[in-house]
C-alpha cells in the first residue's frame, strides 16, 4: 500500500465514523422537530402543533384541521428518513468496528444525504409555507365590533417553542443538512479513491504474477 | 392463471388506482379515489381510509351527503353537507364544531359513495407485497447484490416516498382562507312595544348564545337610568324600560336615547348601544258618533289641561245658531299609546269641543264640530 493511501485509509476511517455519528444525530434531530411541538397556541384556541401531531381546542371543544393533518401526513416521510438515517449510521458504525468492509453502509449514507439534500426541501416547504401559513390564521382576535355592539370573544396567540423552534429556522435545517452531505459526499469519494487504488493495486498484482505488460 | 398474468393484472390495477387518484382532481373523471388524513370527519371516516366518490354529476347529492369537494388541483376536502345556500353550499366535518366557511357549488366534484376503511385495504396491501417478496426474494437478493447503485436505488426510494405521499394526501391550498370561522352575531331588529314599556332586540347569532344579562342602562341626555332585561327566546332580548325614562327624555327635550347593554355570551360578552328615537306628535282628535276620539301616538301620559263643550242649537227658519249651554270639563289624562274617548251628550243641533294641552313646552288647542243630526 502506498503512503497516499494510507493516508487516504486513515482520513477515511475518521469520516465514517465521524459521518455515521452524524448520520444518527441527524436522524435523532429530525425525530426532535418532527415529534416535538414546534409552537404553542394560547387563548380561546389552546393547544400545541407538532409537524406529525396537533391538538387544538377552540373555546375548549376539539378543532380537527385538515390542513395541519396533511401536514401530519407528509411528515411521516420525515420520519422514515430519520429512523434510515440513524439505522444506517448504526450499521456503518458496526461494520467499522467489528473490522468488516464498510463500504456498503458508506453508499447507504450517501444515498441518505441525497434523500435529506431533497427533503429538506419537503421540510422548508411544509414549514416556511404550509405551516406558517395556517399558524397566520390561528393567531387572531375574536374581538369584533358589528350591528350588534363590541363583541369581545378573546384572541389567541401563538407562540415558538424553546428550543425546536428556533431550530425551524430555514437556515439551521440546511445548515445541518447540508454538513452531512459534504460528509456523506466526502467519505463516499474516499470510499471511490480508496476502491480505484485497490483495482490498480489488484490489476498490477495480476500484471506482476501472469506477466501482462500493459501498453 | 399463471403467476405472470396475476403479477402483470396486480400492475395494471395499480396503475389504474394511482391514474385515478391523479387524474380525478386534474379533470372530469367519473371515478375519484382519495385517502382521508385527518380526524374531521371522526367517527364516520378515519385517517387512511379509502373513500370512493362518483362523479356529482352522475350520482347528484344532497344534504347529509359526504362530499369530496376541491378549492384547487391539489387541496380537497371529504365534508359532509349540512345545507345549501342560494349558489354555495355549507359543509361540515362530523367531528367539527364548526361549518367549513361557504363553498361555491362548482368546488363540489364527488359524492362519496364507498368507503374502505385502512383496517382493511392496508393490511391486504401489505400482505400482498410481502407475498411478492417472498415470491420474488431470490431475484431481490441478486438484485440488490448485483445493483452497484445503491446510492442511487435508496435516493430514489425516498424520492418516489415523497411522491407518493404528497399525491395521496391533499395539500394545504394557500389560497384558501379561513381556517376557523369566527363567531359573530348581528343586529336583526330593535323596536319599543306598546306602550312602550318594553324593547325587543333581536339578533342573528354565529356560534354563539346568549347566556344572561351582565347589565342594562338607559341613557337620556347625559343622565343613566338603570334597567332590567331578560331573554325570552335563544336569539332575543327584551329591556323593560324604567317608567321615568320618556318622562325624563320629554322633560329634557329629547328626541332620542340610548339603551346600553351588557351580554354574557357562551364564547365571551357583547357590549351594545343602540339608540331609539322618539318623536313627540300632537294627540290624534277625531269625531266617532257623538265622541270625540283622543289617540295619545306618545310614551308619555299627555293631560288635558283644559277641555269645553259648547252646545249650539240652529233655528232652520230664522236662521240663527244660539248656544245653548257651555260645558267645562275637568282635566283629565290620555294615557300614553292609548285612547280617550270623550262622550258628549246630545243637545241641541251640534256641539263644539275645545281641548287645550301642553306640548313640549307649546300650548295646543283642537277644536272639533260633532253633529247630533
Amino acid at each position: 500500500m502506498s503512503r497516499e493511501e494510507l493516508i487516504l485509509v486513515r482520513r477515511l476511517r475518521k469520516l465514517v465514523v465521524l459521518t455515521s455519528a452524524y448520520s444518527v444525530f441527524l436522524g435523532l434531530f429530525m425525530i426532535y422537530l418532527v415529534v416535538t411541538p414546534l409552537y404553542v397556541v394560547e387563548g380561546v384556541i389552546k393547544g400545541y402543533i407538532a409537524l406529525i401531531h396537533h391538538e387544538l381546542t377552540l373555546y375548549g371543544t376539539p378543532v380537527v384541521l385538515d390542513a395541519l393533518s396533511g401536514v401530519s401526513f407528509l411528515s411521516i416521510s420525515l420520519l422514515i428518513l430519520s429512523i434510515y438515517l440513524i439505522l444506517t449510521g448504526i450499521l456503518t458504525l458496526y461494520l467499522f468496528f467489528s473490522g468488516r468492509d464498510f463500504s456498503v453502509g458508506v453508499r447507504w449514507l450517501f444515498g441518505g444525504g441525497l434523500s435529506a439534500l431533497t427533503f429538506s426541501g419537503l421540510f422548508l416547504a411544509l414549514v416556511s409555507r404550509v405551516l406558517s401559513r395556517i399558524l397566520s390564521q390561528l393567531s387572531l382576535s375574536f374581538d369584533q365590533v358589528t350591528s350588534a355592539g363590541t363583541l369581545y370573544l378573546g384572541s389567541s396567540k401563538i407562540s415558538e417553542t424553546y428550543p425546536a423552534g428556533y431550530f425551524l429556522s430555514p437556515l439551521v435545517v440546511l445548515i445541518v443538512i447540508l454538513v452531512y452531505v459534504f460528509f456523506a459526499a466526502v467519505t463516499y469519494l474516499y470510499v471511490m479513491m480508496l476502491s480505484e487504488y485497490k483495482l490498480a493495486r489488484q490489476s498490477s498484482y495480476r500484471g506482476i504474477k501472469y506477466g501482462i505488460v500493459g501498453s | 392463471m399463471s403467476y405472470k398474468s396475476v403479477r402483470k393484472i396486480t400492475l395494471v390495477v395499480v396503475l389504474l388506482l394511482l391514474t385515478f387518484i391523479l387524474l380525478s382532481r386534474l379533470m372530469y373523471f367519473p371515478v375519484n379515489l382519495s385517502i382521508v388524513s385527518g380526524y374531521s370527519m371522526y367517527p364516520t371516516l378515519r385517517p387512511g381510509d379509502l373513500v370512493v366518490g362518483l362523479h356529482k354529476e352522475i350520482t347528484g347529492y344532497g344534504v347529509g351527503d359526504v362530499v369530496v369537494w376541491c378549492s384547487s388541483l391539489t387541496y380537497c376536502t371529504v365534508h359532509r353537507v349540512t345545507r345549501f345556500m342560494d349558489a354555495y353550499v355549507m359543509t361540515k366535518g362530523d367531528n367539527n364544531p364548526l361549518e367549513d366557511p361557504p363553498i361555491p357549488e362548482s368546488y363540489v366534484k364527488y359524492k362519496v359513495v364507498l368507503v374502505v376503511p385502512s383496517i382493511a385495504w392496508l393490511p391486504a396491501c401489505f400482505i400482498l407485497a410481502s407475498l411478492y417478496l417472498i415470491k420474488e426474494r431470490k431475484k431481490i437478493v441478486m438484485f440488490v447484490r448485483g445493483f452497484t447503485g445503491v446510492e442511487l436505488l435508496v435516493f430514489l426510494v425516498f424520492i418516489i416516498i415523497n411522491i407518493t405521499l404528497i399525491a395521496l394526501v391533499p395539500i394545504y391550498h394557500f389560497t384558501t382562507e379561513p381556517v376557523i370561522t369566527k363567531p359573530s352575531m348581528y343586529l336583526t331588529s330593535i323596536e319599543i312595544l306598546d306602550p312602550g314599556s318594553l324593547i325587543l332586540v333581536r339578533y342573528r347569532l354565529q356560534y354563539l348564545s346568549i347566556i344572561s344579562i351582565a347589565g342594562c342602562l338607559i341613557e337620556v341626555g347625559d343622565q343613566l337610568i338603570k334597567c332590567s332585561a331578560y331573554i325570552p327566546t335563544s336569539d332575543s332580548v327584551i329591556i323593560v324600560v324604567p317608567p321615568e325614562t320618556y318622562t325624563l327624555a320629554y322633560e329634557k327635550g329629547v328626541n332620542s336615547f340610548k339603551t346600553l347593554v351588557n351580554l354574557t355570551l357562551d364564547k365571551g360578552f357583547l357590549v351594545g348601544s343602540y339608540s331609539l328615537h322618539i318623536s313627540w306628535n300632537r294627540l290624534g282628535v277625531s269625531v266617532n258618533g257623538s265622541s270625540l276620539v283622543l289617540s295619545n301616538p306618545n310614551y308619555i301620559p299627555i293631560n288635558i289641561t283644559y277641555a269645553k263643550v259648547t252646545y249650539v242649537s240652529y233655528d232652520k227658519e230664522s236662521r240663527i245658531h244660539k248656544v245653548v249651554q257651555v260645558d267645562e270639563l275637568k282635566s283629565f289624562v290620555v294615557g300614553p299609546r292609548n285612547t280617550y274617548t270623550l262622550l258628549v251628550e246630545s243637545k241641541g243641533e251640534y256641539a263644539y269641543v275645545m281641548i287645550k294641552y301642553l306640548l313640549m313646552g307649546e300650548e295646543v288647542v283642537e277644536q272639533r264640530r260633532i253633529d247630533f243630526s
